[in-house]
């Protein structure tokens, strides 16, 4: 159930079977009532250099996933293989302890979508973009000052900035600074968590620019969370989308939004209000509202909304599968779903 | 701004009260029982004009309804005399000496604000009494503060059964209405005893009191904290626990940590003067500003003597500084007022 | 009345054919007084919302859109003050009226909906209490009839099971739903402008895309003039029927949505375009307009847009420009701009 773009060449990353459960209690003492399946069995892969696009509405699982990867919470089952080296073993990160986990976390880093939030707003900027060196003891003073500069000035900021507090910035210098810290350990994966959910259009495109030209440069992979489909689209290299916890598709970005192979994501992408007079959208027709993610019956989640659901889709979840090479959908009716017409370009 | 000065006046009045004071807290003088405030004169009997103010001698005789009047003796003058030498003191408890701020030579005497029952000056035994109401507040908040971070800083950082049993006790003891328990406090200890332990025991009382409340709101923040992006962004980067705790945790706490102490000083000289002004706090011959208002319970000693009401209105004064410096520090610790300005 | 706005007037008329604006907003002054300086938030806006039209309003944060729109009810809270112009909303001068008076236009004849539903709907009432009340506060009904009235407009606004549903407390209702319910409870008193800021921003897309459409069946239905405030381009083109681009507090292109998307004209309108991934062109490049958004408090000189524009010249430093008619119905503040967009070639 693993995918990968380019078969020939081993990922960087490898999700096997990722879940996380979060319990519900109820009462002082009492035992769990149910668990919250905010990320369940989910597979995917991102090779060196690439980007994935991870989407999804709110609630979906897609930041927990994202972090859960990165062990900022501990997953409840599942691996996640990551090959510092192609050709190198890979290293479970799940399994990872103690001070082999601190020497991983220099290849993987995150970025935040809160601007405000991401940056201690009591540490200068030296001191915020300079903590992973501190961090792993790398460097003497001066050089740790030369590297802050130098990582400072990647991301289009002028040294002097290091001096001053997160405050005294706009949220774009703000989510550079972000960057600047993720960047510091000279790190192989990042995970991008909303990065330019909060900014402007025109901020968005600079930090979306910045992402690309800096992926260029140094050769990062990117698994990169959004809701904006034309954001997620225009970055990404492939697509996985997220309903509830689970991927219900995935592959190449370009395709996953033209003729997507799940009707969940053919209503995202529907929804989307096209900037162009000319062109109105028919609002999508979606019923029912979306199902408690505590303890979720067997089947399939968007089967009450699904305008394609069959009577098996309630009793069995079904798999994600191979459509088409590289392009996978976890819909029993892929491949009706895709003979409706394509999504047009805008 | 204005508050932190005359908080700070106030402080320095405690710590320098033997000095400005003109008479020790102790000094009795039986033929002035309950006089009212010295008069201050500028002008001579005669008509002509002093530039310093001067006192008359006061001595009391009865009225019909055989009332204390206090009546000057217009005989002699005595002017008040700044560094004047006086009963034995040690400034700061270091450096001996007999030099007072000011004075008047024996045998008139000098009442700014009037003399208690025994005769004693009430502007010495004020600020004698600031000593004890104005430290024991601080030392009160401060050590109930250690307390509160503590627990709130444990139950929110590990929570899970840690939590939920600290939290649990914070509780039980929020329960409590604050005032018996500071009574039934008061009454699980010795009854007897000196006045310097006695102060080591309201301490202990004013903590006990304050720590549920900080302990709840400071597990509140750590709890938030903990999830900030900036907390998870230094785990990331490999950061150990104590390390999170110590630098993203803790100093933006602090603010918080402030503000509440300034905020929970109040209370804690209203405890010691609740306490006092029962007679359960501080004992005489010992100031302390609720002792001495104690004797304003009685309605008559209100009527002839307003003056006694004078230690209420310092704790007044003081109460009300430290919330406006609460409110000003709050302000000025936020942060994010600087980032905020206007939005669209 | 100044000459100048005398003929502005008589422009937009002669442009609607003679049709009355529902709300006339002339050289609104909104500023606020902050311990740092005068932020001119919003500096010198003009525009009319005619009957039955949706008015697309864009710009980014601090443009000044949302507070163009409290100042219109007049909820423009210290230090913010309006320091001129005039708001005319169907005949009636608002900037003159009393607090007392200004309640009742509010609700009554122009209602607001905001960002976030949950923090405009107090979670202490349930939403059929809150909206009897918001009826019961401009019509005279007893409390069965307005019950009802609510019962109708909830089940307007597609919520489903309206009479069940009106006992629910906000907590009970999604997002979406609680949406609903506050656009139920603005139009409840069939006020003829619906001002609407960012009603779905805090929202997904697919329940987006139902408000939206809710919105412009309702707009339909009641013949209510919308105005609606977004940063979002998407929602623009697919509502409204004409649109006003803000940026730092000035108005700096109007013009039918066809020719705002179509034929933009001023430097930032075509530069948001620019900057803006489309769903289906991902070769397309992005190509981000540099720089910040001016602070309020230290606008730059001449127009405010002209540290960021590629096609500055020592004109743009100097003097303001003033919204010139280059169309029928497109006015654009900008020195460079010609009718054709041959300024962008």
């Amino acid at each position: 159930m693993v995918m990968q773009l380019k078969q020939d060449k081993p990922p960087l990353i490898k999700v096997e079977n990722l879940c996380k459960f979060f319990p519900v209690r109820r009462g002082f003492f009492g035992a769990p009532a149910g668990y919250v399946h905010a990320v369940d069995c989910v597979s995917f892969t991102v090779g060196r250099g690439e980007t994935v696009g991870l989407v999804g509405e709110s609630g979906c699982g897609k930041t927990t996933a994202g972090r859960t990867l990165l062990r900022l919470l501990e997953p409840t089952a599942g691996r996640v293989l990551f090959r510092p080296k192609e050709d190198a073993d890979p290293v479970d990160i799940t399994a990872a302890q103690g001070e082999e986990l601190r020497r991983l976390r220099r290849n993987l880093q995150i970025v935040f979508q809160d601007p405000i939030g991401s940056l201690n707003p009591r540490m200068t900027v030296r001191e915020i973009v300079g903590e992973g060196l501190a961090a792993h003891s790398i460097g003497s003073r001066s050089e740790r000052e030369d590297r802050i500069v130098d990582v400072l000035k990647l991301v289009g900021l002028v040294p002097e900035h290091r001096f001053r507090y997160p405050h005294e910035f706009s949220g774009g210098q703000r989510q550079r600074i972000g960057i600047a810290r993720a960047l510091i350990l000279d790190p192989q994966f990042i995970v991008c968590d909303e990065p330019v959910s909060a900014l402007d259009v025109s901020i968005q495109a600079q930090i979306i620019s910045l992402l690309e030209s800096l992926q260029e440069e140094l050769g990062l992979a990117y698994l990169f969370i959004a809701h904006d489909l034309a954001v997620v689209e225009h970055i990404s290299n492939r697509i996985a989308v997220m309903y509830l916890g689970k991927i219900v598709e995935m592959g190449p970005a370009e395709e996953v939004c033209r003729v997507p192979l799940h009707p969940y994501s053919r209503t995202l992408l529907e929804s989307v209000p096209v900037p162009d007079p000319r062109r109105k959208v028919k609002a999508a027709s979606l019923t029912g509202g979306v199902p408690t993610p505590i303890d979720p019956p067997p089947g399939c989640r968007f089967a009450g909304r699904c305008p394609l659901c069959l009577e098996e889709c309630g009793q069995m979840t079904p798999p994600l599968r191979e459509v088409h090479p590289g392009h996978w959908s976890a819909c029993v009716r892929a491949e009706e779903t895709e003979k409706v017409r394509a999504i047009p370009a805008y | 701004m204005a508050s932190l000065i005359a908080l700070a006046v106030f402080y320095l009045a405690a710590v320098f009260a033997d000095f400005l004071s003109p008479y020790p807290y102790d000094n009795e003088e039986r033929s002035h029982p309950n006089a009212p405030p010295t008069p201050l004169r500028f002008r001579r009997a005669d008509g002509s004009a002093r530039f310093l103010p001067f006192v008359y001698r006061t001595s009391y005789t009865f009225d019909e309804n055989r009332g204390r009047v206090y009546v000057e003796d217009r005989s002699a003058e005595y002017p008040i005399r700044f560094f004047i030498p006086g009963e034995e003191h040690r400034i700061l408890g270091l450096i001996p000496t007999r030099i007072h701020f000011f004075g008047v030579d024996a045998p008139a005497r000098i009442y700014l604000l009037g003399a208690d029952y025994l005769g004693r000056d009430r502007f010495s035994r004020i600020l004698y009494g600031s000593r004890i109401s104005l430290s024991i507040g601080l030392v009160g908040v401060s050590v109930s503060f250690v307390i509160g971070m503590l627990v709130g800083g444990i139950a929110g950082y590990f929570g899970g059964a840690v939590d939920n049993a600290l939290m649990r006790v914070v509780e039980m003891v929020m329960l409590i209405p604050r005032f018996y328990l500071l009574l039934a406090l008061r009454a699980a200890l010795p009854e007897d005893i000196s006045s310097v332990r006695m102060y080591f025991y309201i301490v202990f009382i004013l903590s006990f009191l304050g720590w549920a409340g900080t302990a709840r709101v400071v597990r509140g923040m750590v709890l938030s904290l903990r999830e900030q992006d900036y907390v998870i962004a230094a785990r990331a980067l490999g950061r150990g626990h104590l390390w999170v705790i110590v630098r993203h945790i803790l100093p933006n706490t602090l603010s918080y940590a402030i503000v509440s102490v300034t905020l929970a000083v109040p209370s804690g000289i209203l405890g010691e003067s609740a306490l006092s002004l029962l007679g359960l706090g501080i004992q005489e011959p010992y100031a302390s500003w609720g002792n001495m208002l104690a004797k304003a319970m009685n309605v008559a000693e209100i009527q002839f003597n307003p003056e006694v009401l004078w230690p209420g209105a310092f704790i007044f004064a003081v109460v009300m500084c430290f919330q406006f410096l609460g409110d000003g520090l709050r302000d000025a610790f936020d942060p994010m007022m600087e980032a905020s300005g206007v939005k669209s | 009345m100044s000459s100048e706005q005398a003929t502005a007037e008589k422009t937009v008329e002669a442009q609607q054919d003679g049709i009355r604006p529902l709300l006339a907003v002339r050289d609104l002054r909104t500023h606020f007084f902050t311990e740092r300086g005068v932020a001119r938030a919003v500096d010198g806006v003009s525009f009319e919302v005619f009957p039955g039209e949706t008015l697309g309003v864009v710009g980014e944060s601090g443009c000044g859109k949302s507070v163009t729109a409290l100042s219109i009810l007049r909820l423009v809270t210290p230090p913010g003050r309006i320091t001129g112009g005039t708001i005319t909303l169907d005949g009636q001068e608002l900037t003159a009226l009393l607090e007392s008076e200004m309640r009742r236009v509010r609700g009554r004849k122009a209602a607001m909906i905001f960002q976030e539903p949950q923090s405009s709907l107090n979670p202490v009432f349930s939403i059929g209490f809150q909206i009897t009340e918001a009826i019961r506060l401009h019509q005279k009904v007893t409390r069965t009839e307005a019950e009802e009235l609510a019962i109708e407009m909830l089940g307007r606004v597609a919520i489903p099971d309206p009479a069940k549903r009106i006992g629910e407390y906000p907590h009970q209702l999604s997002g979406g739903m609680k949406q609903r319910a506050m656009i139920a409870m603005a139009l409840s008193c069939r006020p003829s402008l619906l001002i609407a800021d960012e009603p779905t921003t805090a929202l997904d897309v697919t329940i987006q895309a139902q408000i939206l459409n809710l919105l412009q069946e309702l707009r339909e239905q009641l013949g209510m003039s919308v105005m609606l405030i977004t940063h979002n381009l998407g929602i623009v083109a697919q509502i409204a029927r004409r649109v006003m681009v803000m940026y730092a507090g000035k108005v700096v292109e109007t013009a039918s949505t066809e020719s705002v998307f179509h034929k933009p004209l001023h430097p930032y309108t075509v530069g948001l375009f620019r900057s803006l991934p489309k769903l289906g062109r991902k070769s397309q490049k992005l190509a981000p307009i540099p720089g910040e958004v001016p602070n309020p408090l230290d606008a730059p000189p001449g127009c405010r847009f002209q540290p960021r524009c590629g096609l500055c010249v020592e004109r743009c430093r100097a003097e303001e420009p003033k919204l010139r008619i280059l169309g029928e119905g497109h006015s654009v503040a900008c020195h460079v701009a010609q009718s054709d967009g041959a300024h962008f070639a």
